[in-house]
């Protein structure tokens, strides 16, 4: 397949900056939850989960913008987006197709998160969980605003000595999923 | 004789014109003249207590007079002392009788100009909450838009708490003299959060179905009819589509039993709206075309037997005139239009149409609400200064004689503004027409066409007050010499410029103002040089007829010279034509199968093109130092003194026009 260095350099460059900033972003909320939590003989798994808290509502705000309830591929564009996340901080990461439409898979074969916890001397259990914390507040916010019930299940972690990261994303339908299937917004002639 | 019976119509050229506009309707027990209403608009004019002040009141004073005898709708009010409800600022308040003497003020100044008052309720609910830490709504659904504060849910205490605030606040309304009762549930206000069921997710007698959903609503309507009594006409305002499929908002068809419970309710006439501040389309800019929202007045009309207003791209007389003639309409409400101008749908009925400033539909205006500003008008340089004896035009002191060069909309401005006031205004311009950048800036497309009417509006301001124009006559040393004018204006505006990268001198690198103006070829593989609106306009004017365009800004955003409110609208259509946009970037070399960017951490990127245009500008000044030298009066103004929007430019020549 040929390759089109303009395309090429064009994506790395978004996605460079988008690391820029999520890498400013993160001072912040770190220094946030850090304010929060600090207090005398506070563990530290508080403070790294009330962080990832504060992370995932974040995200969640940026993933809003790129879901639409009303379209057939809800869930799965919300396994995209983890994976959108995840590969733009430098894992390798997919979704898999699970059994039905209401069933997605999200695999990680890389992340480079692990070796930074050992390097900082951070417990391995502690990635697992902020993780966790991390897609659960998303998926959290996510049923919140567009009504849903979409849920998370980790199912294979690096961390703990699996090869991969494997998380499970469900879905059980509602009304939301329902009530504008289908429908185009037309404005007169023009579809918008 | 009641003070509004004075009107009779059949005399003016507009009654004749538009026989369907200038003639009464009932509304309630309440017969109106006409069928022209200005609806409620915020201005943030008011303290940010609530209190009304002389600049709210002079405002609202001259859309009074513009309605010639119809409705004038205030700003809606807010009903809670925490201010919850406020969604603005400068909103008026009413959750206190301190107030009426201040909202009476308002309702006799729209008496004082014969129209009839109406007085709006608006808890602003999910984007209220301006002023505290949180707002308030049916549920507490998070927040797309960031600019709004997290919603607390409200408990049934809450809840009848509101209602009973929406009935004191409307019984101050009567105390102070108001004529007509409206309540907003619109756009995301707490009424519409409530009939939602993107945020309403309640199980209690205020959530569940459609029908529990609007209890909310009826029970206010109700609490609101108890305070005001019978006689007083009741209007609401409610979603025809939220436009929120993607949030899971209500179908056309739950709005319209919204419509349906509020007839029984009790309401006298309803205003059909669409979209919320959430939706994710665009609604009431100009890329929606005029007239594209009236299915939804037909829908209403259909389903009701109340009159019908609507407001939202009806922006000229002839729309409202024929739908209400179609019975598709009942009332013409409007308020952007007469944000731009206020007397204009009294130039209607007076047959001076070619007099009204047209609203261009930049949303300008909302972009100043949401950052706590007072209102500004892009095309209006007075709007919000109506009180202001600095910003009238009063005859000068002494007339002078004064050359203007440039005919685009800097100079236009300025020239019918200082002819107005006794100037001997001369205006000269280069080229044989007047308009400037607006010509080429209105063959852009999704709605830019609209930007044209400012030379219309120019040209016969400038026909009235007597400016004489030297078209196709370029203004020289020599010239200034020989007329020696008191006063110069330099209005000639930018010129668009080639960078300094190699080969910008290339056969295939041209201006963008040709482009738009058909007066090139232009290849399939197109690099736009400029991101700021004269390159997205080209940018999308191409992309539109099939070109791949990249279009590169040395700023970190494009389009930085568009109004935060209406950039996101042209950001999207240029992802959906698939523009590839490089920002924080520049040219660094040209060659004739493309170029080379180079980003500002040194990144350099080969794009191909076969055509290169340039759309960045620098101020034509040549003439400063001559005018300085003979000591003349100089004002450099518009593009000439820095290149910025259309707004700016217009806002110099009335500045200029009126110190002159």
């Amino acid at each position: 397949m040929p390759i089109d260095p303009e395309k090429e350099i064009r994506t790395l460059m978004k996605k460079f900056e988008a690391l820029q900033n999520i890498n400013r972003a993160t001072w912040y909320e770190w220094r946030r939850a850090a304010i929060e939590c600090a207090q005398p003989k506070f563990k530290p798994i508080d403070l790294v989960l009330k962080a990832w808290e504060i992370v995932g509502h974040d995200t969640a705000k940026a993933y809003f913008g790129m879901l639409d309830v009303s379209k057939p591929t809800f869930l799965e564009d919300i396994a995209k987006c983890i994976v959108m996340s995840s590969t733009m901080m430098g894992e390798t990461a997919k979704v898999i197709k699970g059994e039905n439409e209401n069933e997605f898979f999200v695999q990680w074969d890389r992340c480079p998160w692990p070796e930074f916890a050992r390097r900082y001397n951070a417990p391995m259990e502690e990635d697992v969980l902020g993780c966790d914390k991390w897609f659960q507040t998303v998926i959290e916010d996510i049923n919140q605003l567009f009504n849903t019930k979409v849920r998370l299940e980790t199912q294979k972690a690096i961390p703990r000595g699996d090869g991969c990261c494997v998380r499970r994303l469900t879905i059980e339908p509602t009304d939301s999923l329902t009530k504008h299937k289908g429908a185009k917004q037309v404005l007169g002639d023009v579809e918008i | 004789m009641s003070k509004n019976s004075k009107w009779d119509y059949s005399k003016f050229p507009g009654g004749k014109k538009y026989p369907n506009l200038f003639k009464p309707i009932k509304i309630g027990k309440l017969t109106i003249p006409n069928r022209i209403k200005y609806a409620a608009t915020e201005d943030n004019l008011n303290g940010r207590d609530g209190f009304v002040t002389d600049d709210g009141l002079e405002y609202i004073r001259m859309r009074a007079r513009g309605v010639v005898g119809g409705i004038c709708t205030i700003q809606g009010v807010y009903m809670d002392p925490d201010g919850y409800g406020q969604g603005y600022v400068g909103q008026a308040a009413a959750w206190d009788d301190k107030f009426i003497p201040g909202l009476k003020s308002l309702a006799d100044a729209i008496h004082d100009e014969g129209a009839i008052s109406n007085y709006q309720l608006m808890h602003c609910g999910r984007v209220g909450g301006v002023e505290t830490p949180v707002c308030v709504g049916p549920s507490a659904i998070p927040q797309r838009l960031r600019v709004f504060r997290p919603v607390k849910e409200m408990t049934k205490n809450d809840i009848k708490t509101c209602i009973q605030e929406h009935a004191d606040a409307a019984r101050r309304g009567i105390d102070a003299g108001f004529q007509i009762m409206e309540i907003s549930g619109i756009v995301g206000y707490l009424i519409s959060n409530f009939l939602s069921s993107y945020t309403n997710r309640r199980t209690d007698e205020y959530g569940g179905d459609i029908e529990g959903r609007c209890t909310f609503m009826v029970e206010t309507i109700h609490a609101v009819r108890d305070a005001i009594g019978d006689d007083i006409p009741l209007i609401i305002r409610l979603c025809a589509e939220e436009l929120l499929n993607d949030v899971g908002g209500n179908t056309p068809e739950e709005c319209m039993v919204t419509y349906k419970k509020a007839e029984e309710a009790g309401i006298d006439c309803l205003s059909v709206t669409q979209g919320w501040q959430e939706s994710i389309v665009p609604v009431i800019s100009r890329d929606i075309p005029q007239g594209s929202w009236l299915y939804n007045a037909k829908r209403a009309k259909e389903a009701l037997k109340i009159p019908i207003s609507m407001a939202y791209r009806l922006f000229t007389p002839d729309l409202p005139d024929k739908a209400i003639a179609d019975g598709i309409l009942d009332v013409w409400e409007m308020c952007r239009p007469m944000i731009a101008d206020p007397l204009m749908p009294k130039k209607v009925l007076e047959g001076c149409e070619q007099e009204i400033r047209p609203c261009v539909a930049c949303n300008l205006c909302l972009a100043r609400l949401f950052r706590d500003a007072p209102m500004t008008c892009y095309v209006n340089p007075v709007c919000a200064h109506e009180a202001d004896p600095d910003w009238k035009v009063t005859p000068a002191s002494m007339q002078k004689y004064v050359m203007i060069v440039g005919g685009g909309p800097a100079g236009l401005e300025c020239a019918y503004v200082a002819a107005q006031r006794g100037h001997d205004v001369h205006l000269y311009e280069s080229s044989d027409t007047i308009g400037g950048q607006i010509i080429p800036a209105s063959k852009a497309p999704y709605g830019d066409e609209e930007l044209y009417g400012m030379i219309e509006y120019h040209k016969a301001m400038c026909e009235k007050a007597g400016v004489n124009f030297h078209l196709g006559t370029k203004v020289t040393p020599e010239l200034i010499d020989e007329e020696l004018p008191d006063a110069v204006v330099l209005a000639a505006g930018a010129e668009f410029i080639k960078g300094d990268a190699k080969g910008f001198d290339g056969a295939n690198v041209i201006c963008a103002t040709d482009v738009l103006q058909d007066k090139t070829k232009v290849g399939d593989k197109v690099v736009v040089w400029g991101g700021k609106k004269p390159g997205i306009g080209v940018a999308l004017y191409l992309a539109e007829s099939g070109k791949k365009v990249t279009l590169i800004s040395r700023e970190r955003k494009v389009g930085k010279d568009v109004n935060p409110s209406y950039i996101w609208r042209y950001i999207k259509k240029l992802n959906e034509k698939r523009v590839t946009i490089y920002k924080e970037c520049d040219l660094e070399e040209i060659t004739d199968k493309g170029v080379i960017v180079k980003n500002h951490y040194s990144t350099r990127i080969p794009v191909q093109a076969d055509t290169v245009i340039y759309a960045e500008r620098t101020p034509r000044q040549e003439l400063k130092d001559t005018v300085k030298e003979q000591n003349i009066e100089l004002h450099l103004i518009g593009d000439a003194l820095v290149p910025r929007s259309l707004s700016n430019a217009l806002h110099d020549g009335y500045r200029t026009g009126i110190r002159l």
